[in-house]
């Protein structure tokens, strides 16, 4: 368990506002008690001070996963989402896809959303923006990058892809062993 | 009265020691090699004796063995030289265990230990192969290869897409053997280096013409800082310069920061996090495009649904001026114009 260092840090928070924006401070300054981010084997966790506490009971080389994965950084340097973090960038999401029940499975299983697939899209989402995905019924199902801005969207043929996608719950079984 | 029996005692045993008779009996034949002078004996102890006095017993059974190598040493040839009688011992039948471990096996170059992963088996090159243009059977390497060379290149081909036809394709080839040579000797020394555990040097710019990478450039930079009597201690700093030098050397070790308390964790983050967020933001035009269609559509809209409003009562209706009935095949055919109508 290692603390992030600050060059890291900065890389990991850039990759997190892109989904989320000014809302990381919300990750950090809880009410609800001491949050921290730790980063362990390249990974980073999401963990409270609490379980940290705990975990320092053990030896580092027998723990896998402390708290909750965020993601990691990869070899070049850049730090990637898993879909674990779902559950804390959904509530704060800034920028939003809802899919339509017919394209919902089309995505869970990896693939990218069609224009035909879109129920509905924030306004002023630009090109390359982070978004979370959610069924019409305002389940997270994952996040992408929007392919296309939202008035770009309005015009495109409905063959078109309108986002791409970056990591879908469909990965906690596809996955499985990769995400720890 | 007792030193006397004493003393006795003492005479008689070892009286009785030196007279110890040179015939020695053994339930199992003790193997004895005479090449090494050694004896095996096989027989169990006595347990009861060896309990009561060991140390005696031992030394009697040693005696006893080494009787029996002695007496199958005085059945041997004897021969006398100078008044000295002495013996050939025969051949040794005993391999005697080495004194010294085993020497370590030899430590694998870099390319064997990858191709050991890679499974790449080496394939054996025969010792000479024949030439067609010489006529006649080349070794794979020594002298008369390079000889052989020689005869075969008195001529070199022009490559159809040389850049510059002028160039010296001999010398060319010569710089390539040199330094195919100066590589393989680098990668020897480099695996020599490795085995001994010797720290090799990984610093400096590599002789490479052309570009170099920002990471090789950057560390040139960072080394070429430190390299100066007092460490670079007394170096000035650029405006914008990254303070710890250290991090990028290699061979140097890495700072290692304290860790910081929740609380300064806390703000630094938070820290970072303003400074990402208070980024200049960037004028980005397609963002202003977007806004500024939407800002139409939304206009567009809205005066639709104004209009909309206005006329309520009257439902679907035109405007007057611009309708105009279809004329159902009654119209007059123009035919061709001359210029034709304009293309949308």
């Amino acid at each position: 368990m290692k603390q992030l260092s600050d060059d890291r840090m900065k890389i990991f928070f850039e990759k997190l506002s892109k989904y989320i924006g000014t809302n990381i401070k919300l990750l950090i300054d809880r009410s609800d008690g001491k949050y921290c981010f730790r980063e362990k084997k390249d990974r980073v966790y999401y963990v409270s001070e609490k379980v940290l506490n705990m975990g320092s009971m053990m030896n580092p080389d027998n723990i896998i996963s402390i708290g909750t994965c965020f993601g990691k950084f990869t070899k070049s340097g850049k730090f990637r989402l898993h879909i674990t973090a779902l559950d804390y960038l959904s509530p704060y999401a800034q920028h939003k896809m809802w899919v339509k029940p017919a394209a919902e499975q089309q995505f869970v299983y990896g693939h990218n959303i069609l224009k035909s697939g879109l129920g509905r899209i924030t306004e002023s989402t630009l090109q390359y923006q982070g978004v979370i995905i959610f069924s019409m019924s305002d389940v997270p199902l994952g996040f992408g990058v929007a392919a296309k801005g939202t008035t770009e969207c309005k015009h495109t043929d409905p063959l078109s892809v309108v986002c791409f996608n970056q990591a879908d719950i469909g990965e906690f079984i596809r996955c499985e062993d990769d995400l720890i | 009265m007792e030193d006397i029996s004493d003393v006795l005692n003492k005479k008689e045993a070892s009286d009785r020691a030196s007279q110890l008779s040179v015939t020695v009996s053994k339930i199992l034949e003790p193997e004895i090699d005479l090449g090494t002078l050694l004896c095996f004996d096989s027989n169990d102890f006595d347990t009861k004796q060896l309990r009561s006095d060991q140390e005696a017993y031992l030394t009697d059974e040693t005696r006893n063995n080494v009787q029996l190598i002695i007496n199958q040493l005085f059945e041997l040839p004897m021969k006398n030289e100078d008044g000295y009688m002495y013996v050939d011992l025969p051949e040794p039948r005993y391999n005697l265990p080495r004194e010294k471990p085993l020497p370590a096996p030899k430590a694998l170059t870099k390319w064997q230990k990858f191709a050991i992963e890679k499974g790449i088996k080496k394939t054996p090159k025969p010792k000479s192969t024949w030439d067609d243009i010489l006529q006649k059977w080349i070794p794979t390497y020594g002298y008369k290869k390079a000889a052989a060379e020689k005869d075969k290149d008195w001529i070199l081909e022009v490559p159809g897409n040389a850049a510059d036809p002028n160039v010296d394709l001999f010398a060319q080839k010569r710089e390539a053997k040199k330094e195919r040579v100066a590589k393989n000797e680098y990668q020897r020394l480099r695996n020599i280096a490795a085995t001994r555990k010797i720290k090799v040097p990984s610093v400096g710019l590599p002789p490479l013409e052309g570009t170099l990478h920002s990471n090789q450039l950057k560390t040139a930079v960072d080394v070429a800082k430190i390299s100066t009597a007092s460490v670079g201690k007394f170096q000035p700093k650029l405006s914008k310069e990254v303070v710890s030098v250290k991090k990028n050397i290699p061979g140097l070790k890495k700072e290692k920061l304290p860790a910081k308390s929740m609380k300064e964790e806390k703000t630094t983050s938070l820290q970072i996090i303003d400074s990402i967020n208070n980024k200049k933001p960037k004028f980005n035009l397609e963002k202003a495009a977007n806004k500024a269609i939407h800002a139409e559509e939304v206009q567009r809209f809205r005066e639709k649904k104004e209009g909309g409003d206005k006329k309520k009562g009257g439902g679907r209706s035109r405007s007057k001026g611009s309708f105009k009935r279809p004329t159902a095949n009654t119209g007059k055919r123009l035919g061709k114009q001359k210029g034709g109508r304009k293309r949308r």
